[in-house]
């Protein structure tokens, strides 16, 4: 009786996985009769997306500041649930994109819940081709995926980003304005500082975000910003750290006697890990560094946090050059150009409340 | 007179254990039968009658067919491959904190797809697609294997006392989840969004490859575990024992943990981490219907496919509109289910 009952039940396992799978193959051949182009995403995935584009998803880390930065936030349908609470620019200067309805809490998504929104199109990052394919044949939405990219060795893959999505939402002539603002302001950073023949002044970024809020001994190599000021960063002349950057890891954490050791001439502290650095720098051993000394600690606005922030990187580098050499930037007021950036990347004037929020530019003493 | 008490003792044994069989299988149905209704996806019964003759537009059927169905049979696969060897475990250790969780067999077999994830160069001379997966799993099943095999060095060098399989347990958990925690913070962010995705354990992730896979895999473990369901009743009763009633005892041992190791990595290395469903459901069942094999077998396979079917529902409407990983529902449910358990029985002194 027992066997009987199991053998039964396992056959039916056995039964309903072969027979199903002739069902899910016909389901499959059924496409839906709208009009539709193929594209290629970052990935070289064929990706065949409806014309007209009115209702995205963006999915993972800064898929909608893509959006955002491309002035197509109105036509993003639904988004995560973390962004409900995320403090970033890109919800400051839309604020009503909290208010969608929300699919997935963050970097997942139920396939059902997908498949049943009226989405067109899910714009995903940090995303493999196995699980992008996986996505799109269980919820029969296209996705899209692009390379975020950085603002150093992947810059290209950040600009190609741009310009694809620029393409799909019809938004190419804001997709190629986006990367010649962004080309002709680190130009016009590198002609600044080229007859620069003084010894590269040494600087050392810390606090900056790494599966969340890090102290003084979270780094970065290749921080973008020292990268077009040609500042020498300690962190870059690590060997084992310019290994990892094979393995795709440039966030790193170090020992902070290592920090102590090298006693940078300038300490610029990503507002992102305020709350733990500024506890941190009231140390002895900090306030013996001569950054604190000279009055050389600055907090700067965050750079990673939910990957990274462009416009950020770009205020950043205005200021660091600012700090780091004065007189090449003596006409610079860089609380003005970071709010022009600010502006061009979002449409609005939020730079008030960025300020506001993290406090960016200010020199610590470390003292409370 | 005592002849009578004894037989009457075994009846109601008999007709307990056939109760329990009965209301396993009604509730295994009835919550296959609601998981198919679950989701947000308005699907009414009668439309489910249409949809299966074919008759339903496509996002019905893909509802049906690309997500639901899947879904369920990746509950109930994983149910019973993940129950079925934490009984195994338990029985040829004899041991009563064997499960793959607890030996530190699934984050051995997690550690090998993250590996695999990490380094797709070693994967990508193959043709995409469900070749790969498959390589992913035997990643994972060949690093399961490695813990595997560690456990029963350590059962053989000092003895297969709870304290001992539990001390390398807890060494082989540590340091597979320490590994797997390494190639994270080196992962670049694609990769890192992968492994963690991964490491939920969610069963929407499986396809029909992946099943067929899975099916071809654990079906035919289960078979070797009821065929041999006399010979873990003669090892329950000590290894001499089994010995003269012409078992091998060495082999069997061998040959059913690293076909516990297999299932559990063929299930780990797509759904990611389900934890205590090994470890709480032979217990419970064990409890229920006593221990002798021939039927702890088939209830445990059983109870494991419907508490996993259970737990996806709640994962799925808890919160609804979003999902959970199912994951941490079966942790939710079994910690307290395996604490009360440990109130009600002395389960480190548990016999066959």
């Amino acid at each position: 009786m027992t066997g009987t009952l199991f053998s039964s039940f396992f056959y039916g396992i056995m039964l309903v996985v072969s027979s199903c799978s002739f069902h899910a193959c016909s389901a499959i051949a059924e496409q839906k009769e709208k009009p539709v182009k193929e594209v290629t995403d970052a990935l070289g995935r064929t990706v065949a997306i409806p014309v007209t584009i009115n209702k995205i998803y963006p999915l993972r880390a800064g898929a909608l500041r893509l959006i955002c930065y491309l002035q197509a936030a109105d036509k993003v349908s639904h988004v995560e649930l973390n962004e409900k609470k995320r403090t970033v620019p890109y919800l400051m200067a839309y604020p009503a994109l909290r208010n969608l309805p929300v699919l997935g809490v963050g970097n997942n998504v139920d396939p059902e819940h997908l498949a049943v929104s009226d989405v067109d199109i899910v714009v995903a990052t940090y995303m493999s081709a196995r699980e992008a394919d996986a996505l799109q044949h269980k919820s029969g939405k296209p996705v899209f995926v692009v390379n975020y990219g950085d603002l150093v060795d992947m810059k290209q893959d950040f600009y190609n980003g741009l310009q694809s999505l620029g393409i799909l939402l019809d938004r190419s002539e804001r997709a190629d304005s986006l990367v010649s603002f962004i080309e002709n302001d680190l130009s016009e950073i590198q002609r600044r500082i080229q007859h620069q023949n003084k010894n590269n002044p040494a600087a050392y970024i810390g606090g900056i975000a790494f599966n969340g809020a890090q102290g003084i001994t979270s780094s970065r190599v290749r921080y973008p910003s020292f990268y077009y000021l040609g500042i020498e960063s300690p962190v870059d002349s690590v060997a084992a750290l310019q290994d990892a950057i094979g393995a795709g890891q440039k966030n790193t954490l170090l020992d902070a006697e290592q920090v102590l050791a090298w006693d940078p001439a300038y300490i610029f502290l990503d507002a992102a890990g305020k709350d733990i650095w500024q506890h941190e720098l009231i140390r002895p051993a900090f306030q013996a560094l001569t950054a604190s000394r000279k009055n050389h600690v600055f907090s700067v606005l965050p750079f990673n946090w939910h990957t990274i922030n462009y416009e950020h990187l770009l205020c950043n580098t205005w200021f660091i050059g600012k700090i780091v050499y004065p007189e090449t930037f003596a006409d610079v007021d860089t609380e003005k150009r970071s709010a022009e950036i600010i502006r061009y990347f979002y449409g609005t004037d939020i730079f008030d409340e960025v300020k506001k929020t993290y406090d960016p530019f200010v020199s610590y003493r470390g003292e409370k | 007179m005592r002849a009578n008490d004894v037989r009457r003792q075994y009846e109601i044994h008999t007709r307990k254990r056939m109760l329990y069989f009965a209301v396993a299988t009604a509730l295994l149905f009835v919550s296959f039968i609601a998981g198919f209704g679950t989701g947000p996806g308005t699907l009414s019964f009668s439309d489910f009658l249409t949809v299966f003759m074919g008759n339903g537009d496509e996002l019905q059927n893909r509802i049906l067919f690309t997500i639901r169905l899947p879904r369920l049979l990746a509950a109930v696969l994983s149910g019973l491959a993940l129950s079925i060897s934490g009984a195994i475990m338990q029985s040829v250790l004899r041991n009563p904190l064997g499960s793959p969780f607890t030996l530190g067999i699934s984050n051995a077999a997690a550690f090998g797809a993250s590996l695999a994830i990490m380094f797709p160069g070693l994967i990508s001379f193959l043709p995409s697609g469900w070749i790969q997966q498959l390589a992913v799993s035997l990643s994972a099943f060949a690093w399961a294997l490695t813990g595997c095999f560690f456990i029963l060095f350590m059962a053989r060098q000092r003895g297969a006392s709870p304290v001992n399989i539990v001390l390398a347990g807890i060494i082989a958990s540590t340091l597979f989840a320490a590994l797997t925690s390494g190639l994270q913070f080196f992962a670049d962010d694609t990769r890192l969004a992968s492994i963690v995705y991964w490491t939920f354990g969610d069963l929407s992730k499986g396809t029909w490859q992946d099943l067929y896979i899975q099916a071809s895999i654990v079906l035919p473990v289960t078979a070797f575990f009821m065929i041999n369901a006399r010979h873990y009743n003669a090892l329950n009763q000590g290894d001499d024992t089994a010995h003269s009633l012409g078992v091998n005892v060495k082999q069997l041992r061998l040959v059913s943990m690293v076909l516990a190791s297999l299932a559990t990595a063929a299930i780990v290395s797509v759904y990611g981490m389900i934890a205590f469903v090994g470890l709480v459901i032979p217990h419970i069942v064990r409890r229920l219907i006593g221990g002798n094999e021939t039927y702890l077998i088939p209830a445990t396979a059983i109870s494991g496919a419907t508490f996993l079917l259970i737990c996806d529902i709640i994962a799925r409407t808890v919160i609804s509109p979003v999902t959970l990983p199912v994951g941490i529902v079966t942790s939710v449910i079994g910690a307290p289910v395996f604490i009360f358990l440990m109130i009600k029985t002395n389960v480190f002194q548990w016999r066959s």
